[in-house]
């Protein structure tokens, strides 16, 4: 089976076991995929372990992007890079995480770039409502001069 | 919505993460933002010393000045990888960052408004391993005690009025440089105009080069970079420049802009030859109206086709090809293209929608019988943008179609928008100028005792800092402090913005939205309308008092900091100078005195008093008189 397929193809294998077929100049946008490659140690099929299907589609769907559009105008990929990461609390950080375990450099920029964002501009009492939930008697209690000092409102 | 979630237990998703993406995220924040995180919890409580990133914009560093600003910098991690420090006013505090440039710093980013001093420029030395450098205000190469940096891979640098001693010295100093974008400004009405500059610029491992020159007259470039890949030229007033071999040019965009055609023809095709061995071509219309206009004589003069075809050089690489074309355009110059690109694969045709003022006619066009081999052979995109159903677009069309044996893709969009600012879609908008009065801070700040006049139809594709200051020089306003605009339907407290460079006004039209209408206030150094002379402000050891207003300026948001900025509003020493300045009513006169003393940045006459100066301003003035 993995005879027939082309030599540029790879195979990658999410957690929950469903598999991907992607060109390698695709997949070695993951530098942990791609010192795989070229160590010779991957046979056709990568296990990606700890990202599961859902989420390996949406990296490659990045990858495929940026890898097709490096001839073409910055400022599309940036419209494009912006939607991109524009997604649900759930999907961001499973997203940074599965970027940071595969080592994809861009799509990491723009996922930080994006919780940056949120974060920027933002009293500490949003940013805690939005990101960190139901924490806040423990800190109340604990940092109060800090927020004294923080909650200054900026701008 | 946002106070149920204090109730209902959100998974905190984003403590998940390592720390070492916690300041990954961190430090894509500015350095105050991301200090504010600290109050977040226990755990974030540290994170932000150990970012390498130190970002400070304009308010951020006005805010924290004084004790606070030290306790971040000195709580902050010992090495600092990025350094950005982006202002648009003048700060004393500026020498803060001077033993921060010790710290193992590898990006530094710098926006001011002023010249950088010499000091800050001869502090640099403590650089050693930096590698990108992006100084997004004038400076100036004190050849003196140089030392260059040695690992420098980016440098974006403007100079106003270069000389060929500091762009040697400057090409020199950098032996692994990769990435240059290079601004430079000249005087528009500087006695410099008159002679002839030549200017060399050397650089081995050069890989990008962008060259933006503004009011470059008479300036030759003699240009050696060999491993050059990508080129890109925008010149206000088109130099000559001569380029040594470029073997590796993948990419080549020229934007040139003349007054006068005659030479410009030769300088576009010296130019064009020089990066014939490109693979990506684009070109703007100016530059297309020049090598149109050069067509077109040799059209009238009735040379025959074979000669005719010498005009352009031929681009044996060339793979995509993009031209801005307008109105009056002779299509037998695209054809040419074609037929000079024998590998041309790509072919974009942008149309602007004004009318190029020297061609007014459209001229007749007959398609030759025999299509260029490209267009037969390996054409396979055509992308076709601004075209709205001319006769003669329709018979360009129907050519290309006919012809393109092996196209692909064909897109036409008939409306022709830049994707870099889509705003430009309301091309005229109505200019309101505030001016003559003053702030007055109250409980909502407002501007009393002026002039409004109104510009109704002001073309925003041409809109500046230069244009704005031509407008202001008609109201009889020369001399100002700072122009802010409002943002629409916000009032003046917190819809205020500063508008010093053009990357302001890009921004002001970010803001603009569904209304056309934009309203500048101006700021004087003095209530009335008075012309006054330059005055120093910035390295003396005197107060001065511009630099305290800018200061009360923002005081009623921050009462706080009021007391700080609160000494040198009487100072006598300045009632003198500006009494003494009032004097000096011929603008020109000044103009060439002052250029002799000080190098200015012709296009902010807001902060000619902010350019640095090492005089005591008691000197200067008397120097004046």
């Amino acid at each position: 089976m993995s005879s027939s397929l082309e030599k540029n193809m790879l195979i990658l294998r999410s957690s929950d076991g469903e598999e991907f077929i992607v060109p390698e100049v695709v997949a070695v946008m993951s530098k942990a995929i791609k010192n795989m490659v070229e160590d010779e140690c991957a046979s056709n099929t990568i296990p990606v372990p700890n990202v599961d299907a859902n989420i390996l589609a949406m990296v490659i769907e990045f990858c495929k992007k940026h890898d097709e559009s490096e001839a073409e105008a910055a400022s599309d990929l940036k419209t494009f890079d912006s939607e991109f990461v524009n997604r649900g609390q759930e999907a961001l950080y499973d997203l940074i995480t599965a970027a940071n375990f595969r080592d994809v450099k861009e799509l990491l920029d723009a996922l930080c770039q994006n919780v940056a964002e949120m974060i920027k501009g933002k009293s500490v009492h949003h940013i805690r409502i939005q990101f960190l939930g139901y924490q806040l008697f423990e800190i109340l209690t604990s940092n109060f001069i800090w927020n004294i000092w923080c909650d200054r409102d900026f701008d | 919505m946002k106070s149920m979630n204090i109730f209902s237990e959100v998974e905190d998703r984003i403590s998940s993460l390592t720390d070492d993406l916690l300041r990954h995220i961190l430090s894509f924040l500015s350095t105050l933002n991301s200090v504010r995180t600290s109050a977040l919890s226990q755990r974030w409580r540290h994170l932000w010393k150990s970012v390498q990133t130190l970002h400070f914009d304009n308010l951020d560093w006005w805010n924290c000045k004084g004790s606070l600003a030290d306790q971040i910098l000195c709580k902050n991690s010992k090495i600092i990888s990025k350094l950005h420090f982006h202002c648009t006013r003048i700060e004393r505090d500026l020498f803060r960052i001077v033993p921060l440039l010790g710290r193992k710093i590898r990006e530094l980013d710098i926006d001011l408004p002023i010249c950088l001093p010499e000091d800050l420029v001869e502090s640099f030395r403590y650089c050693e391993i930096l590698q990108v450098l992006k100084i997004r205000c004038n400076f100036k190469i004190y050849t003196k005690n140089w030392t260059g940096f040695r690992s420098l891979r980016v440098l974006h640098i403007s100079i106003s009025n270069p000389c060929n001693v500091s762009m040697q010295t400057l090409s020199r100093s950098c032996s692994v440089l990769e990435e240059l974008v290079l601004v430079l400004v000249f005087d528009l009405n500087g006695l410099h105009r008159l002679w002839n500059k030549s200017f060399e610029i050397f650089v081995p491992t050069l890989k990008r080069l962008s060259m933006r020159i503004r009011h470059g007259k008479n300036c030759e470039f003699d240009v050696t970079v060999p491993a050059l890949e990508c080129l890109d030229i925008k010149d206000s007033e088109f130099s000559q420049y001569k380029f040594r071999d470029m073997p590796c040019l993948k990419k080549a965009k020229l934007d040139v802009v003349v007054s006068n055609f005659g030479e410009a023809k030769n300088r576009a095709m010296q130019l064009l030859c020089a990066v014939a061995s490109t693979s990506s071509l684009s070109l703007s219309a100016t530059t297309m109206c020049i090598l149109n206009s050069a067509h077109g004589v040799l059209n009238s003069l009735n040379i025959s086709n074979s000669a005719r075809g010498m005009i352009l050089p031929s681009f044996p690489n060339l793979t995509r090809l993009e031209l801005q074309v307008f109105h009056g355009f002779s299509w037998n110059l695209v054809i040419e293209f074609l037929e000079n690109s024998p590998k041309l694969e790509i072919l974009i045709l942008r149309k602007e929608a004004k009318q190029c003022w020297h061609c007014l006619e459209t001229p007749s066009w007959t398609p030759k019988k025999c299509a260029p081999s490209c267009l037969l052979l390996n054409i396979n995109v055509i992308e076709i943008v601004g075209f709205k159903g001319g006769q003669e677009e329709l018979e360009l069309l129907e050519y290309l179609l006919k012809n393109a044996k092996m196209l692909d893709k064909l897109t036409i969009n008939s409306i022709n928008l830049d994707p870099n600012d889509a705003i430009l879609m309301a091309t005229f908008v109505k200019v309101l100028i505030h001016h003559s009065g003053y702030f007055i801070e109250n409980d909502e700040r407002s501007y009393v005792g002026g002039n409004v006049d109104v510009f109704d139809t002001v073309d925003v594709d041409k809109l500046s800092v230069l244009e704005i200051n031509c407008m202001l020089k008609e109201l009889g306003v020369f001399y100002y402090k700072h122009i802010f605009y409002r943002i629409p339907n916000k009032n003046l407290v917190l819809g205020l913005r500063v508008l010093a460079n053009d990357d302001d006004i890009r921004e002001m039209y970010s803001f603009l939205g569904n209304t056309n209408t934009l309203e500048l206030f101006i700021e004087h150094h003095k209530p009335q309308n008075v012309d006054i002379a330059h005055h120093v402000l910035f390295l003396t050891d005197v107060p001065v008092k511009d630099v305290e207003n800018d200061g009360n300026y923002y005081n009623d948001h921050y009462q706080e900091d009021s007391n700080t900025g609160s000494d040198g509003n009487d100072d006598p020493s300045d009632k003198d100078f500006s009494d003494s300045s009032d004097d000096d009513d011929d603008p020109d006169l000044d103009d060439i005195k002052f250029d002799s003393n000080v190098e200015r940045d012709v296009n902010e006459e807001g902060f000619k008093e902010g350019h640095e100066c090492e005089m005591n301003d008691t000197n200067s003035s008397k120097d004046r008189l």
